[in-house]
Parts: C-alpha cells; sequence; structure tokens
C-alpha cells in the first residue's frame, strides 16, 4: 500500500494527467492504515491521532498538552516508527542550553594534529522532534527551536543548515506542575500549527491499555508509510481546492476571534485579549485541506474547517483576566466562535 | 438539450436550469398569493361597504357619515387603492427576497443532500472563482458534481399554492356573503294586517286621484319591455292594491300599506338586481329595440333608453352589413315617428285640459322647454301655492314645540300638535320627498299644494313660498334636460348613420357612450323616478289618512268630555297607530302617554271619552278607546283590550325596531306598553 503511494507522482508533469480518484482513494487508504498503527498503540486517542497525522501533512508543528501519563511521548515515538522517520527526543529543563538542541562546533584535531572547527549536529536534525516538556526550558532556550519550526533551518556559527524534510517539531507540556516553568511567548505558540490536548482515556480504554501494556509482549509498531509517500501526501494537500466561499468562512472564523470585530461573539468580546493573526487562518485552511483528504475528498467544505477550528484556534487566543476568573476555556470559545459565525451567504 | 438527462453537462448548467425553475415557482406562488390576498381585501371593503346596511339589520344607529353611500365608496375606494398599492409593493418585496441565485442554491443543495459543499466548489471551479486551485483535482470536483447533479434530477421542491392566503379570501368571501347587501325593508305586513280590521277613514278626492295617477304610473312601467320578472311582479302587486281601494275604501289604510312594500321591495330588487332582464331584451326584435330606445330618449327614461342603447350596441358585435343596416334603418323610422307624435302631443297639450294631457304636459315641461311655459301647467303650479298657505300652521308643528302645550293640559292641541310633529318629522325626515319637491314640476306642486293640511304642509308650503323661484328653475333645468335630449337625438341619429354605414365599431362606441352618458345624468321619466314618484304619492295617502283618523279621534274626544287633558290617553293612542307604519310615532303620542301615567285625571278622561268612542262610525280609535276605558275601570276580564294591548304592541315594537325611533326614546315606549300591560 504505502509502495503503491510513493511510486504514484500526483501529477504527471509529461502528460499533464493529475492525479486520479484512485490515487485519492489510496491516499486515503494509506492514511487510514498509518491512523490505525497508530492507535494500536495508542487506545481511546483516536481524534488525537487524527489531528497529529494532520499536523504530518500540513508540515505544521505539533503542541500537545496533557497530563503526565497520557501517552504523549508515545504518540510521536510511534508516529516516528510507523512511517519509518528519524526520530529525536530533547527533554527541557531549566538548564538546557540552545546548543544543546542546535548542536555546536566543536574543536577537533585530526591525523595530522592540526585543530579545526567541526559541527555536531543537535537533536533537532531529525525529521521528528521530541521537545518533551518544552516549557520547562528558558525562554532563550525556547526561542531556539523558533527557527526550525518555522523555517526548517538552523543557523549555527553564522552557518545556515537546512534539516531534512518532512520535519515536524512535537512539543509537548504539562498543565497542572506550572511550579518553574515558563509558559510559550505568544509568538512562539503561534508557530505551532494545532495544540493537541490529549483526554483522559474511558474507562474501556484505560482498560484495554492494562490489558494490553503489562504482558510479557507489547505490541510493536509496523512501518506502514516511507517518507517520499508522505512528501507526496503533503503535496497533494496543497493541492486540495479550497472554493472562495470556504476562504471566506476561515476569514470570517479568524475576524471573530477579536473582541473589537463586528462579528465577535459576547464570549470573545468579554474574554478575549487578543485574537488570532493571519496566520491562524493560514492553519485552518491548510489543516482543513488535510482533513478534506483525510475524508477522502479532493475539496475543503466549511464543515472541515468547522472540524478543526478547536485545535487551530485554542492557542492562539489569549484570554483576558476574566476568562481566567471565570474558568472560561478557550475551547468553549472556540464553540461560541464556530455558533455565531454562520455560513458565508453568496 | 436538457441538463438534467446528460451527465456531461456542466454543473452551472444544471444550476442556472434549476435556479429558474425555483425562481418561477417562487414567483407563481408569490403571485398567486398576492392576487389571493388582494381579492380578500377586495372582499373584506366590500363588506365594510355592506356594513351600514348589515347594521341596520341589527337595529344599530349608523352614523350619516357612513350612512352616506357616495360618500363611504369614495373613502373605500382610495383606502382600497392604499392597500392595493401596498401589497403590490409587498409582493413585490417577497418575490425580490425569494429570488435565488445559482450559487445560494448550490449551497442550499448541498446542505440538503449533504454534499459536503461538492456543487458550491464545482460552482466556484467553473465560474473561474476559486484562483490558484488545481487544476487536475478541480477537474475531479467538477467530474463528481456534474455526476452528482445528474443524480439528483430537479431536486426543486414542487410548486405550492399560498393555501393560507386562498384560504383568507375564501373566508372572507363567506363571511362578506353573509353579510346583507340591503338594508331591511320597512315590514309594513304588520301594520297592513293590523289595519285590516278597522274601517279606514275616506280618502279625499285629491287623495285619491292621486292614488290613480300613481296607478297609471304603475300600470305604464309594467308594459316596459324586458322588465324582469320579480319586478313587473312588485308593480303589479302595488298597483293591485291601489286598485283595491277603489273597490273598498274602508281597507284603504292596510291596502297602502301593502303597496308601498311592494314598491319598495320593486326598489330594493331594481337596486340589487338592476330593472331589466337580459335574457328578455335579447328577444326583442331590431324595431323593437330601437323604438323602446328613441320613445325612451324621448320620455326621459334614461334607464330604458340605456339598457335599449346597451342591447343594441351588444348586438353590433357579431352584427352583419345587412343586420347593422337593419338596425339603423329602425333608429331612423323610429325618430321620424316620434318626431311625428311629438307634434301630435303638442297640439293635443294646447288643446285641453284633461288627465291624460296632464301627463304629456308633465313630459313637455320636462323635455320641451317650450311646453313648460303654457298656460295650463302654469295654472296648475298657481294652485300649488294656495294649500302651500294652508299648510302653514304645519310650521307650528314642530315636534318639540307640539309637546309642550299638550303637556300644559290642552289635550286636543297636544293631539294636534304631536300629530304635527309626526307630520314635520315625516316631511324633514323623507329626503326622497325633498328630492322629488325639487326636482318636481309646476303640475306636481299643484298636486301636493292641494294636499295641504296633510302631512305634506311644510313641503307644499315650501313649494308654495318658492313657487316664483320654483317655477323659473324648473323652467331652466327643463331647458337643460331639453338641451340633453337634443344631444342625445343627435347622438342617435349619428349612430343611426353609422350602422347603416355597416360601422359597427363606432355605433357601438357611441351607443355605450350614450348609455353610460343616460345612466349618469338619469332623466326626469326615468324608471326609478316614476317609483319613486308613485311612492311618494302612497305615502302621501297615508300620511293624509292617518292626519283623518286623528282629526276625528280628537274631535270626538274633545266634544265627549269638555275637560282638559281627559282625552290624552285615547288621542296619544290614536297618534301612535298612524304613526307606527309610515313614520316616528312622534313626541305627541309620547307626551299623551305621560299625562296618564301622571293618573291623575286618568280615570274621568276614560269615561267622558267612552260616549263618544261607542259611536259605530267612528271607526277603530273609538272601540280601542271604550276597551281601554273598560279596562281602566276595572274589567279586567276583557279580551278586548288584551287584543288590543297586543295590536298596539306590536305596531309600536315594528316601529321601535324598524323606524328610526331615537334610541333614547325606545326603552320609553317599550316600558309604556309594559306598564299598561294586562294582567
Amino acid at each position: 500500500m504505502n509502495t503503491a503511494i510513493s511510486s504514484v507522482p500526483v501529477a504527471n508533469p509529461a502528460t499533464g494527467v493529475g492525479p486520479t480518484e484512485d490515487l485519492i482513494s489510496r491516499a486515503q487508504d494509506a492514511l487510514g492504515a498509518l491512523k490505525a498503527e497508530i492507535e494500536k498503540r495508542l487506545y481511546g486517542q483516536s481524534s488525537l491521532v487524527l489531528q497529529a497525522i494532520i499536523g504530518l501533512l500540513t508540515r505544521g508543528n505539533l503542541l500537545v498538552e496533557g497530563q503526565p501519563g497520557l501517552g504523549k511521548t508515545l504518540l510521536v515515538k510511534v508516529m516516528a516508527e510507523a512511517i519509518d522517520l528519524e526520530f529525536s527526543r530533547v527533554q527541557f529543563t531549566p538548564d538546557l542550553m540552545p546548543a544543546d538542541i542546535t548542536g555546536s562546533q566543536t574543536l577537533v584535531h585530526d591525523e595530522h594534529g592540526r585543530a579545526r572547527l567541526d559541527f555536531r549536529p543537535g537533536p533537532i536534525f531529525a525529521n521528528l522532534v521530541l521537545a518533551d516538556e518544552v516549557n520547562r526550558a528558558t525562554p532563550k532556550t525556547q526561542s531556539a527551536l523558533l527557527e526550525a519550526m518555522q523555517e526548517h533551518a538552523v543557523t549555527v556559527g553564522g552557518v545556515r543548515r537546512a534539516l531534512a524534510e518532512p520535519f515536524l517539531v512535537a512539543a509537548t507540556q504539562n498543565p497542572i506542575e506550572m511550579e518553574g516553568t515558563y509558559p510559550l511567548p505568544e509568538a512562539q505558540l503561534d508557530r505551532f500549527l494545532l495544540k493537541l490536548e490529549v483526554a483522559f482515556p474511558s474507562f474501556a480504554d484505560l482498560r484495554e491499555i492494562g490489558m494490553r501494556t503489562t504482558g510479557r509482549s507489547e505490541e510493536t509498531t509496523t512501518k506502514v508509510m516511507d517518507r517520499q509517500t508522505l512528501l507526496s501526501l503533503q503535496d497533494l494537500v496543497r493541492d486540495i481546492v479550497v472554493a472562495p466561499h470556504v476562504a471566506e468562512f476561515a476569514a470570517a472564523l479568524t475576524m471573530a476571534t477579536h473582541p473589537e470585530s463586528a462579528n465577535a461573539p459576547s464570549d470573545v468580546r468579554r474574554f478575549v485579549r487578543y485574537g488570532a493573526s493571519p496566520r491562524a487562518m493560514q492553519a485552518l485552511i491548510l489543516a482543513g485541506r488535510a482533513y478534506a483528504l483525510l475524508c477522502g475528498r479532493t475539496w475543503v467544505a466549511e464543515d472541515d474547517i468547522r472540524a478543526i477550528a478547536h485545535p487551530v484556534l485554542r492557542h492562539r487566543m489569549i484570554p483576558s483576566f476574566d476568562a481566567k476568573l471565570e474558568g472560561v476555556t478557550n475551547n468553549r470559545l472556540v464553540d461560541a466562535l464556530i455558533a455565531s459565525v454562520p455560513n458565508v451567504a453568496t | 438539450m436538457s441538463p438534467t438527462s446528460t451527465e456531461a453537462t456542466p454543473t452551472t448548467a444544471h444550476l442556472r436550469l434549476w435556479t429558474s425553475i425555483a425562481n418561477r415557482r417562487s414567483l407563481g406562488h408569490e403571485l398567486l398569493r398576492g392576487a389571493a390576498l388582494w381579492a380578500a381585501v377586495a372582499i373584506v371593503f366590500v363588506g365594510l361597504d355592506r356594513l351600514p346596511a348589515a347594521l341596520r339589520w341589527v337595529d344599530v344607529v349608523v352614523p350619516a357619515t357612513w350612512d352616506d353611500a357616495a360618500a363611504r365608496r369614495t373613502v373605500l375606494a382610495w383606502c382600497f387603492a392604499v392597500v392595493s398599492v401596498a401589497l403590490a409593493l409587498w409582493t413585490a418585496f417577497r418575490v425580490r427576497r425569494r429570488r435565488t441565485k445559482p450559487l445560494q442554491l448550490a449551497r442550499a443543495l448541498d446542505a440538503r443532500f449533504v454534499t459536503k459543499d461538492l456543487l458550491t466548489t464545482a460552482w466556484s471551479l467553473e465560474a473561474g472563482a476559486a484562483v490558484g486551485a488545481s487544476p487536475s483535482l478541480g477537474a475531479l470536483v467538477r467530474e463528481r458534481a456534474q455526476r452528482t447533479a445528474a443524480g439528483l434530477g430537479t431536486p426543486i421542491p414542487a410548486w405550492v399554492a399560498p393555501t393560507r392566503a386562498i384560504a383568507a379570501a375564501g373566508l372572507c368571501a363567506a363571511v362578506v356573503g353573509l353579510v346583507p347587501s340591503a338594508a331591511p325593508l320597512p315590514d309594513l305586513a304588520a301594520t297592513a294586517s293590523a289595519a285590516d280590521p278597522a274601517n279606514a277613514p275616506p280618502l279625499d278626492a285629491a287623495a285619491q286621484q292621486q292614488l290613480r295617477k300613481a296607478a297609471d304610473t304603475l300600470a305604464r312601467l309594467e308594459r316596459r319591455p324586458a322588465l324582469r320578472s320579480e319586478m313587473r311582479k312588485s308593480l303589479e302587486n302595488a298597483r293591485r292594491h291601489l286598485e283595491r281601494i277603489d273597490r273598498d275604501p274602508a281597507k284603504s289604510l292596510g291596502e297602502l300599506a301593502r303597496a308601498e312594500q311592494a314598491l319598495r321591495e320593486a326598489a330594493q330588487a331594481a337596486e340589487r338586481e338592476g330593472v331589466f332582464d337580459p335574457k328578455e331584451l335579447a328577444k326583442l326584435d331590431a324595431a323593437t329595440l330601437a323604438r323602446e330606445m328613441v320613445e325612451a330618449l324621448e320620455r326621459g327614461d334614461t334607464d330604458t333608453a340605456a339598457a335599449m342603447a346597451d342591447e343594441i350596441a351588444r348586438r353590433t358585435h357579431d352584427a352583419g352589413d345587412e343586420e347593422l343596416a337593419e338596425l339603423g334603418r329602425a333608429l331612423d323610422r323610429s325618430m321620424r315617428s316620434t318626431e311625428s307624435g311629438d307634434n301630435a302631443s303638442r297640439e293635443a297639450g294646447g288643446s285641453g285640459a284633461s288627465d291624460e294631457r296632464g301627463e304629456t304636459g308633465e313630459r313637455g315641461e320636462t323635455g320641451e322647454p317650450g311646453e313648460a311655459g303654457k298656460p295650463g301647467e302654469a295654472g296648475k303650479a298657481g294652485e300649488a301655492g294656495k294649500p302651500g298657505e294652508a299648510g302653514k300652521p304645519g310650521d307650528a308643528g314642530k315636534p318639540e314645540e307640539a309637546g309642550k302645550p299638550g303637556d300644559a293640559g290642552k289635550p286636543g292641541d297636544a293631539g294636534e300638535r304631536g300629530d304635527a310633529g309626526e307630520r314635520g318629522d315625516a316631511s324633514g325626515a323623507s329626503s326622497e320627498r325633498s328630492t322629488s319637491g325639487k326636482q318636481s314640476e309646476p303640475g306636481q306642486s299643484g298636486e301636493r299644494g292641494r294636499s295641504g293640511g296633510s302631512s305634506e304642509r311644510g313641503t307644499s308650503r315650501d313649494n308654495g313660498a318658492k313657487s316664483g323661484e320654483a317655477g323659473s328653475s324648473d323652467r331652466t333645468a327643463g331647458r337643460g334636460e331639453a338641451e340633453r335630449r337634443a344631444k342625445w337625438r343627435n347622438s342617435t341619429e349619428g349612430l343611426a348613420e353609422k350602422l347603416r354605414r355597416g360601422e359597427s365599431g363606432g355605433a357601438r362606441s357611441d351607443l355605450e357612450e350614450l348609455a353610460e352618458k343616460m345612466r349618469r345624468r338619469g332623466g326626469s321619466g326615468s324608471f326609478g323616478r316614476e317609483m319613486d314618484r308613485a311612492l311618494d304619492d302612497i305615502r302621501r295617502a297615508r300620511s293624509r289618512q292617518f292626519d283623518e283618523m286623528n282629526r276625528e279621534a280628537e274631535s270626538a274626544d274633545g266634544e265627549g268630555s269638555g275637560e282638559e287633558g281627559k282625552d290624552k290617553r285615547g288621542s296619544s293612542r290614536l297618534r301612535v297607530r298612524p304613526g307606527s307604519p309610515g313614520g316616528k310615532p312622534g313626541p305627541g303620542g309620547g307626551r299623551g302617554a305621560d299625562g296618564y301615567d301622571d293618573g291623575k285625571t286618568a280615570p274621568e278622561v276614560t269615561r267622558g271619552a267612552a260616549e263618544q268612542v261607542d259611536t259605530p262610525s267612528a271607526g277603530p280609535a273609538r272601540g280601542a278607546v271604550r276597551h281601554i276605558r273598560g279596562y281602566a275601570e276595572g274589567r279586567r276580564s276583557g279580551t278586548e283590550y288584551r287584543d288590543i294591548h297586543q295590536d298596539y304592541q306590536e305596531i309600536a315594537e315594528s316601529a321601535v325596531r324598524r323606524e328610526q325611533i331615537p334610541l333614547t326614546r325606545r326603552d320609553y315606549i317599550r316600558n309604556y306598553f309594559e306598564a299598561v300591560r294586562p294582567d
């Protein structure tokens, strides 16, 4: 299956024949297999897995938030194994330095005894980087990720070094242990395409986890997709058709996140300090494209935008003090947004 | 090529076709809805127009401004126009609001068939709105949308009739249909029945002559061609009742009431359905039609002339050249014969003073200015002045003035003035009389003058007092009417010429125009006016008879007692009776009752009156007085009093119900009858 996907180009430049419906259905099959493979190790987190795959397909970065022990690290690790990506993990601590992430130049001697500076790449040089407990590092170190996340490149010693594609940063953070942490600044939060929230599993899922993970033999992950296929799918996602009305809807949704906007719902006006940036609208459309492909469609519908609005917008709206006082979550604000922005009248 | 039958048809073509269908259906729905609502509004306005008539059925007093049909209809027409314009604008607004566009329809269909924006996206792609879309994936989307669209058939909801609006119109029609279109006719049957057993006072010669003339008029009207059968029957009934008076004068009171009833029914039927029966008109031959039209024009009978002109115009629709020529010749013949008849009639009018000539003279007055000035007619007008003078006492007969002396205790005066009050009401309240007075020729004025001392004194006096002015104004009016007739005659000649030449279109429009003018102007000899005059004559005769009865009763009571106030009771009773059928009971009756209710002198009064009313020739009133006196003296077992009470109470109740008794007086009358109810 994965072989078939990787061997068929998205469009044949010689004949001009574009992707067929057959290709779309095979892409859907491949993505379905990837999802199933991840869910084999991560029980009861179907929605989380789907959103993680959307992040993969859109070349975006993921911020995974959840209590300890819910499988945040496992999710990223299994995803790397299933696609045969190079995986690296950085445990963020207060004493972690930027060079510990990006790598550094070290003085080495060759066989002739001559000294030279050699670059030793850091853990960022991988396809899938897990920045575990990213909020525990200092802002200086956190900012070391910015260039890599945005431009898929790092500059060390004045030399700019490109990162291998596909590249994805998956950062995790614990929402309850806030002592001694450095919350991510808004600029950095905005660079995460999606913020995934890992929900506590249900009783049935917990039982299943207990049954499957405590025996002698543990489930192993099979590679179901290669890098090339992933890159092809990433290209295919960019080709998914977005009609003007969908773009208008995404724009209207983004505009409504701003409390000063005329179309902002009352909850947003009261509980939001700053709304989402234009990057949020891009993220909405891009994630919508990936979601449409996952659904086997070659066009985006407004419902796709609605479906991915929560992970796209929830970390991009800065809540006001009132919201914190009244315990209003960003998820509730996104719900209010979706309810208040009607279908675009054309 | 039908987009729904071919898969390769672009989605835009499907959407445009569906949009067109949807908009047509929406337009049809809205237009029908608007029409239904407009009809409902129209029906409501018809109902409002009928409202005054309906309110009269339940004895509700209608404000005078609303009672005036012309003013009411003008107001309603303006309101209706405003509502119609508003309705049209509202319908246009709704049509515009419901008008859909292909992209809107695509979105609606996507939502309805859960196609996840497929049709909308395909529309954007085909319309070139999806900038930067991948051509290959765009082609996939379009292809899939086309297949989907082809599979949808015609996904436009079937046309739905605006049932609620139609139901509203139907409901309005049903409700308004129940609202009577005409006011209730005064029910004179009870009056007539009550009067039958009694001997009516004899009619004087003038009244008899008046009634004979009215009967002749009705006989003439009956002979008009193509009348509706109900109309002819009503006229015949009225005439027969009048003729019976000659045979049995004692029954004149009831017969007059019946004749009046029949004529009122005829007038109402004429207003409702028209005078002429189209089927009967269609049976008339061309010569008859032409003759009737020309003759009607000559005698000023605009109703008949208009009906005949309409019928001729109708026939010119399908008539061939020969038939048109025949119509033209018939008109020519008729006009020639009428001219010669006029000449003969003029000669006859100038030579003598017979009744027939009087009628001819009347026509001449209204038609030919020259005839209006003939000495014989002028003489009639002069006679009118005398009764006018005689009518002066009638001036004193204002109802309120009459009542006051009655209270003071002069029974005779009270009675007379009470009666006079009644007469004053009758003449003052009857717009028909005043109208006919204005329109009247000198001959008629003279007749009214001769009826001095009757209920028409006021009117006659007016006529007499203004005889000079009236004479000149009548002559002016007669001249104007003669000029109109001359114009009509010219028009008739012109259209006869057109018919002979076969110009059916021009002749038809001339005829229709002529008919419309005649209908609008009316003529002194029109059917409606002739009926009105006959009705006036009958009313007048009834009034005279009531006057006579009152006078007899008063004089009899006065002779018998010689005591003040003793005949209050009797005279008041007598006045109630005649007042009830023709007009209002009047304050005279009311005051008399007051005197009785005081109870101070009542026993003596009734005793005194009894000796007089027992006289056999005294008529029904004396019998009534005797029985009433007997009851007052304690002879409570007498069934006569009970019968009398019942009769009079019914008559009074009928008057209260049917006539314009002031609301404040109705309970007063009812209470009175309740007070004198037998044990």
